[in-house]
């Protein structure tokens, strides 16, 4: 089931304090984390829904979240849940391929192996 | 079990109803938890008192290493891409025996940095200090992995619960297990020795990660092999003792764990069995396979 407008709103106020924009990188408002990117997230990993949901049910509230301290002291009483959320603001962030230009990863992709090897080196990945 | 010999296995479908598949042989591949927990419930192959006994995992412990120069740490399988033995053997002057392998693992993609286990708290990883920590880590660290050899303990062991059960009502495996002080030693002699290696090679900065709670992911030696029957479960083809047709070929059957990760060891073991039934089968069978 889809993120409610309200959870969304939740998540990108927290994801707001955990992902903040500068030092040439893009912020989570600027690339609407808690929308497109996050449904993708959950798409490919459905069993991270239920422990970012709890989180957000039990310590998101919009009007108690200012600081990465408040954030904390949720993570203290939900750690798994903590967890959860960790992990679909991260990939959810640098799955982005606004993102990864940013930080010039582009992905895995074919390299010849033997390049820079030495000679007897490029023989044995010929063997 | 039917005369002596096991006749098959019962299991029950997801609408709890139970069948039962016949074999002239049995073969038991379940894993370190699963086949004692098998045996245990079937009431089998314990002469010794050892199925269940001597778990085995491998302890692990990490350091991470973080370099001024680009590395591109992140190309590539996160597997083992190297690994050292360098101080393996066994030296009594460290303080405990056998040794523990070193792994070179890459650090991975960015996201790993936010949901590793080395741990820390929010504000060093979230934060104004996000950005700066991906620029100052990502593709420029790697990490030595440390895997201990985990020496055999009778205490550390599989048993069946006396109150938890799974959905068909079976008993569920309980894992009694404690790291012991050889292991604790070792790891800790380890990762001393990685961090060394790690600024020797010129990382700014290093990053420990301690012996972690969850390392069972490698399970060993709850039904060992051995030629004594009353120091052992299985004999030296995975074959168990007293039970003519039944064999256990998996990691349950190790009688040490080494400190390597053991499927290529599992499967070259389980294979070495597998030929040894197949040439010994018509003496096993006797007159009852058909």
């Amino acid at each position: 089931m889809p993120l409610t407008d309200k959870e969304r709103k939740h998540l990108a106020t927290v994801a707001r304090i955990m992902i903040p924009g500068g030092a040439g990188m893009f912020g989570a408002d600027e690339i609407d984390i808690a929308r497109a990117p996050v449904d993708r997230v959950l798409q490919l990993e459905p069993a991270l829904e239920t422990g970012l949901r709890r989180f957000l049910a039990r310590c998101a509230d919009a009007t108690m979240i200012a600081s990465l301290v408040d954030i904390e002291a949720c993570a203290k009483r939900v750690p798994e849940d903590f967890r959860a959320l960790c992990t679909v603001l991260a990939n959810a962030y640098f799955m982005d391929h606004r993102i990864r230009a940013q930080i010039g990863c582009p992905g895995q992709e074919a390299r010849d192996a033997s390049e820079g090897l030495s000679d007897a080196d490029q023989r044995l990945c010929k063997t | 079990m039917h005369e002596g010999r096991a006749s098959g296995a019962v299991w029950t479908d997801r609408g709890g109803v139970r069948h039962h598949a016949r074999g002239d042989m049995v073969i038991l591949c379940a894993n370190g938890i699963g086949t004692p927990r098998l045996l245990l419930m079937s009431g089998l192959g314990n002469r010794s008192g050892l199925v269940g006994r001597r778990l085995m995992m491998h302890p692990y412990a990490g350091v991470m290493g973080t370099f001024d120069e680009d590395l591109e740490s992140w190309v590539g399988p996160a597997g083992q891409i190297l690994v050292s033995m360098q101080f393996y053997e066994t030296d009594v002057s460290r303080g405990f025996v056998r040794g523990a392998k070193w792994n070179c693992m890459p650090a991975g993609g960015p996201q790993s940095f936010r949901a590793g286990y080395t741990g820390g708290t929010l504000t060093e990883g979230w934060g104004a200090a996000l950005h700066e920590s991906v620029r100052r880590k990502f593709g420029r660290s790697f990490e030595w992995g440390i895997i201990g050899e985990d020496l055999p303990d009778p205490e550390n062991r599989i048993v069946l619960s006396s109150s938890l059960t799974d959905r068909d009502g079976l008993p569920a495996p309980e894992i009694h297990y404690r790291m012991s002080d050889n292991t604790h030693r070792t790891l800790t002699f380890h990762t001393a020795r990685a961090v060394e290696a790690m600024e020797a090679a010129g990382a700014i900065a290093t990053e420990v990660t301690p012996p972690i709670r969850d390392c069972g992911w490698h399970l060993m030696g709850t039904a060992v092999m051995g030629t004594d029957r009353e120091a052992s479960v299985v004999d030296p083809f995975g074959h168990v003792h007293d039970v003519p047709n039944l064999y256990v070929m998996d990691g349950s059957v190790f009688p040490t764990s080494s400190g390597m990760n053991p499927t290529a060891t599992i499967m070259a073991v389980a294979a070495r069995s597998v030929l040894n039934l197949i040439e010994n089968r018509g003496a096993v069978c006797a007159s009852s396979c058909s």
